[in-house]
């Protein structure tokens, strides 16, 4: 029985508990015809806001990459982060791509082929999590621009401290990504019917290394979590 | 022996409404998908009907016929048939206008598709002009095609070029509102009516032109009706608080339209 006075998370955080978020949506203006989906969503301290415009028509000759698994969804997603101040350098163009295989994989294929969907990323400010965090508020910007999309997304951000007994903290902040061996960002696809939920995973990345058993348990508690999450969100909706 | 239609109820994407056999089941009913729904492959002989959009889901139907579909407050307007929409021409084909009416493709309007045109007789149009027309041909594959005649016995509507006026764009959801009329004689567009003399074309596409006597008028008519949207998403559908709020509105544009002249 260890009690790590070291661990405790910052605020008294419990191990499986998330931080405060809060979400704006349409602070774009609702209707200006420029961008469709905009959305700020904050955890903690970790803000971004996100907008969403599509899909519009691409410009002819548009490169088509394979993606897996659904023939004849035609759609390009283009995706743009910018960085809290400077130009955006390697890591603003890995998530760009993250954020890009993120959304083809929540595309429903009824979306009009030749299409482009845009999505721009602004980080406002970062403390931990910050993928699962853009991840979110993709997914919350493309519900409210009416992008059809196969089901409802949630994403989650899982710390894993490999010392003695490995304990998963949720959503973890700056200080505790930097300490953890695993990080990992995890996100779900639900489709509901009835009172039944089914999960897929829709991508799952992490950095560090641990074992396998505990990157298993990583991903099982990210799933659970995520549940969680899109229940009380449904909820909230009603 | 037809269903009223059932109260909406809220939904994300990814609700599976209904499984229904592939091959049309046994006393050949059919489903028909409206905007938000769509539907795949489960097993070997059922199709799920999935919902894609957030919004009210709605359904009808009498027992052989049954509708699904979610009505939701998107700006992205989805082009479906027979549906009367504004658009503004970007470019001449050859044969046929480019119109932009706010979908995800363009639009094609051929230059005789107008009421009593002929070769030597046709509206000329060019970048900028406004049409209202009907939505002819649409699918999710092909370009939708528009026309400005009127199917055979059908009331004229004033399909064709509009001239003059201004045309903003609003969320689709908004633009039913307008045309449904809910508020009846409370509603923006009659309270403004009281007070002045305008025209107005509404296109369920999102796409309002306005035309009043004068540039401030026209003006004035185009911040009630974006005033109106961001009251109506504010309010969330409350309805004695939304009519309150729009009187309130109208009130002051004409108020300050009176101090200017004064």
């Amino acid at each position: 029985m260890e009690v790590d006075e070291a661990c405790e998370r910052a605020g008294g955080r419990d191990y499986l508990e998330l931080r405060a978020s809060r979400c704006e949506v349409g602070i774009a203006g609702c209707g200006s015809g420029k961008v469709e989906g905009s959305v700020r969503l904050s955890s903690g301290r970790t803000a971004v806001a996100v907008e969403v415009k599509g899909p519009e028509s691409s410009p002819s000759g548009a490169p088509t990459k394979p993606t897996a698994g659904r023939d004849g969804l035609l759609v390009t997603v283009r995706s743009i982060v910018r960085p809290i101040s400077g130009l955006a350098g390697e890591r603003e163009q890995d998530l760009e791509s993250k954020v890009v295989s993120f959304v083809e994989g929540i595309l429903d294929p009824s979306c009009p082929p030749r299409t482009t969907v845009t999505v721009v990323v602004q980080i406002l400010s970062e403390d931990g999590s910050l993928l699962a965090t853009i991840l979110n508020a993709t997914a919350v910007a493309l519900v409210e621009a009416g992008v059809p999309l196969f089901g409802s997304p949630v994403a989650v951000s899982i710390a894993v401290a490999d010392s003695g007994t490995p304990r998963v903290r949720l959503d973890p902040d700056l200080r505790e990504e930097s300490t953890c061996e695993l990080v990992g960002t995890y996100a779900y696809l639900f489709v509901t019917e009835g009172d039944q939920t089914g999960a897929s995973v829709v991508q799952a990345s992490s950095m560090g290394r641990s074992s396998a058993e505990t990157a298993m348990l990583a991903l099982a508690t990210a799933e659970k979590a995520a549940e969680a999450v899109f229940h009380s969100r449904r909820g909230g909706e009603e | 022996m037809a269903m009223a239609e059932k109260e909406g109820r809220t939904c994300v994407p990814g609700e599976v409404i209904a499984r229904v056999p592939r091959d049309g089941g046994p006393a050949g009913t059919t489903v028909r998908l409206g905007s938000g729904t769509s539907q795949n492959k489960c097993g070997q002989v059922t199709l799920a009907i999935r919902t894609t959009k957030a919004g009210t889901l709605k359904q009808q139907g009498k027992r052989e016929v049954k509708r699904f579909w979610v009505e939701t407050r998107h700006q992205r307007y989805v082009p479906s048939m027979d549906d009367l929409v504004v658009g503004i021409v970007m470019e001449c084909h050859g044969e046929t206008y480019s119109v932009d009416v706010g979908g995800p493709q363009a639009a094609l309007l051929p230059i005789l598709g107008f009421e009593g045109a002929t070769r030597r007789n046709r509206p000329m149009l060019s970048l900028g002009d406004v049409v209202y027309a009907r939505v002819s041909l649409a699918d999710r594959d092909i370009d939708p095609e528009l026309l400005c005649t009127e199917k055979i016995s059908a009331k004229p509507k004033g399909l064709g070029p509009l001239k003059a006026g201004y045309v903003l764009k609003v969320q689709t959801g908004c633009s039913r509102e307008l045309l449904s009329g809910e508020h009846g004689d409370q509603g923006v567009l009659q309270l403004l009516g009281d007070h002045l003399d305008y025209e107005c074309c509404l296109g369920v596409n999102g796409y309002v032109w306005v035309k009043g006597s004068t540039a401030a008028e026209t003006l004035m008519v185009k911040n009630a009706i974006e005033n109106y949207q961001s009251i109506s998403f504010g309010a969330r559908g409350e309805q004695e608080e939304t009519r309150k709020r729009v009187r309130r509105m109208v009130g002051d544009l004409v108020r300050r339209r009176g101090g200017d002249e004064g």
